[in-house]
């Protein structure tokens, strides 16, 4: 294969597009690791259920997935809320209780849904068209995936920036003792950062949905992905994941370009051991 | 003293069971399978139990030094001569391999703070999984068939590895010596001072305990004991491969094993392990024949019952028994 800069042109931006996605999985949990210190390890989870809703309610019901993300942003939220209500409010800041507890759950999740719904590689059918530009041709699924992300990761960063909650969400995620005492109620925060957070990565899942295939054992790649995001940029720095998903969206997308297609994920890893090995102190961001 | 003495009898008897027990249930290979099983899996999460329970560091990603304590194994009786008539000290050398990628997984997290360690074993799982899965030297996702072990000749008797038996005392004596390593470990000075890090570890280094260097210490052993088991597991099954389903040796499912087996019997305790092996091995087994037609259900119990069980108590059910009963 001779590579052409058209080429390379085309897989940075199915790179972006690709990074972009996996960035508002990442913020989901870094969202929930800074609020509630705990590194959802069934975040992924979340992200295939998304996925799941968006090709039930197309299969089902006809609804278009771009109908869906909202949806599908309403539902997890609420599955969220009953999450940290349930589950995350009694391990809060508890790093081997919250690792194991999670763990436990995506397994839990995993083997559910390959109950109920088996081990068939999906996809939803619909067809966007190819857009070109020049050299450049983007497939429209890409692009309605793409913008919408867009619009989500926007939203979610006025949410932090501008809204009161959100403002109280930081100030939670800095020092929940300080924000207490400052009249703010932690646990009603941790109950909308948490729902926040999945709601996020039912999103980004219901996104993927246009692009990717569905299969129940994908929790724990988004997951992988998401952690080596989220380490990237440095855990509970939630603006910083944007940054961060694209780079790593790029490194794999070029790499395809030279390594077989079964060893991308290794280029991500790869990433995340030398940042371990290397720039360790870039990790601690918040601290 | 008294209570002493009564543990190392109560040990002493159960040691002569479990050695005489296969003669009357030698007819039964398929009990006899699931204790090797049983012995294999309790050792395999005995040394999650060190790193977890001793040393506060949760690895997701035990299935690289068990899978690789195996393909240790398997490459070594597939590619050298000597190997392949005599496979056994591979088990050790298994146990190397897997020692050094803890170590170099050790040097690289254990200067940090918080769960990067297990997310570091868990990336570096999927990494030499697929590396594995794509490299001709390993025979790819076919995986590798290890060959029989020819049998041992000795004036007395012939072991024939065709056979459970043999397998039943090796995974038995390997069982033994990794809980009687651990169980001397947490014992020792160094045990205490490995759960003072677990406690508090700017505590621990405030009075001078060098929680680096130790925390690379379990990581050695625990690293060790997982290899050797994984090799053992190789030479017994007689299959590895690297795929991504359950039964595939470098996958997430072989990670899953001692964590669950850890957490249900007791993380932190050393007989723990033993007990959530056997429930483990045996109720799997059970849920396995019974909807053998859909593979999840499991797992999906045993997740549900890791999740409980932890909540009810976090030193499993190990810490159950021993907040009722008193007395043991």
């Amino acid at each position: 294969m001779t590579i052409s800069l058209g080429l390379i042109i085309n897989t940075i931006i199915h790179g972006i597009m690709l990074g972009v996605i996996y960035a508002t999985i990442a913020m989901g949990m870094s969202l929930i690791f800074g609020v509630m210190g705990i590194k959802n390890l069934a975040h992924g989870d979340f992200a295939v259920l998304g996925m799941f809703t968006s090709y039930w309610l197309f299969s089902l019901f006809n609804v278009s997935p771009i109908i869906s993300i909202p949806i599908a942003f309403t539902l997890f939220f609420c599955v969220g809320m009953i999450l940290t209500r349930c589950i995350f409010k009694y391990i809060v800041g508890e790093m081997l209780g919250s690792i194991i507890l999670t763990f436990g759950l995506s397994i839990f999740m995993e083997n559910v849904m390959l109950l109920i719904w088996g081990g068939d590689y999906r996809n939803i059918p619909v067809e966007y068209g190819v857009y070109r530009l020049g050299t450049v041709s983007v497939g429209g699924g890409y692009l309605v995936a793409f913008v919408s992300t867009l619009v989500l990761i926007v939203l979610t960063q006025l949410f932090l920036s501008k809204t009161k909650v959100g403002i109280a969400i930081k100030a939670v995620s800095q020092d929940p003792e300080a924000a207490e005492s400052l009249g703010i109620s932690a646990d009603m925060i941790r109950l909308v950062g948490g729902g926040l957070g999945v709601a996020l990565a039912g999103c980004g899942g219901a996104t993927l949905s246009l692009i990717y295939y569905i299969y129940p054992y994908l929790g724990i790649l988004l997951t992988l992905h998401a952690l080596i995001i989220c380490v990237f940029a440095g855990l509970g720095n939630v603006a910083g994941t944007f940054f961060a998903g694209i780079i790593i969206g790029i490194a794999q997308s070029v790499a395809t370009i030279q390594i077989p297609y079964a060893l991308t994920p290794v280029v991500g890893f790869v990433v995340f051991l030398l940042i371990l090995l290397f720039r360790p102190q870039g990790l601690f961001t918040r601290r | 003293m008294k209570k002493l003495g009564r543990k190392n009898i109560s040990i002493i008897i159960i040691t002569i069971i479990a050695l005489t027990a296969p003669y009357f249930i030698v007819s039964q290979t398929y009990l006899l399978h699931l204790l090797v099983l049983v012995f294999i899996f309790a050792t395999l999460a005995q040394s999650w139990n060190l790193l977890a329970g001793y040393v506060g560091q949760p690895s997701l990603g035990h299935a690289l030094f068990f899978g690789m304590g195996g393909y240790t194994l398997g490459l070594l009786t597939l590619y050298i001569e000597y190997f392949k008539n005599n496979p056994w000290p591979a088990l050790i050398l298994g146990g190397f391999v897997g020692a050094l990628l803890g170590l170099a997984i050790g040097a690289m997290c254990f200067r940090l703070r918080g769960p990067y360690f297990a997310l570091a074993t868990l990336a570096a799982t999927e990494v030499v999984r697929l590396i594995v899965m794509n490299s001709e030297f390993t025979l790819g996702a076919r995986g590798i068939v290890i060959r029989l072990p020819p049998s041992i000749s000795t004036p007395f008797f012939v072991i024939d590895f065709s056979e459970k038996l043999p397998y039943y005392y090796i995974s038995f004596i390997t069982m033994i010596a990794s809980f009687y390593v651990v169980n001397i470990l947490s014992k020792s000075r160094y045990g205490l001072l490995l759960q003072s890090i677990r406690e508090d570890e700017d505590a621990a280094m405030t009075l001078g305990v060098n929680a680096f260097k130790l925390k690379i210490l379990a990581m050695f052993i625990s690293s060790f004991i997982a290899g050797v088991a994984g090799a053992l597991y190789a030479v017994y099954v007689g299959y590895i491969d690297p795929s991504m389903d359950p039964g595939g040796v470098l996958t997430l499912f072989t990670s899953i094993e001692p964590v669950l087996i850890s957490i249900i019997g007791g993380v932190g305790t050393i007989i723990g392990p033993l007990i959530g092996s056997i429930i483990r091995v045996v109720v799997g087994e059970y849920l396995r024949v019974s909807f053998g037609w859909r593979a999840g259900m499991d797992l999906i119990v045993f997740g549900a019952l890791f999740m409980l069980i932890f909540f009810l108590s976090r030193k499993g059910i190990w810490g159950i028994v021993k907040t009722r009963i008193k007395f043991i």
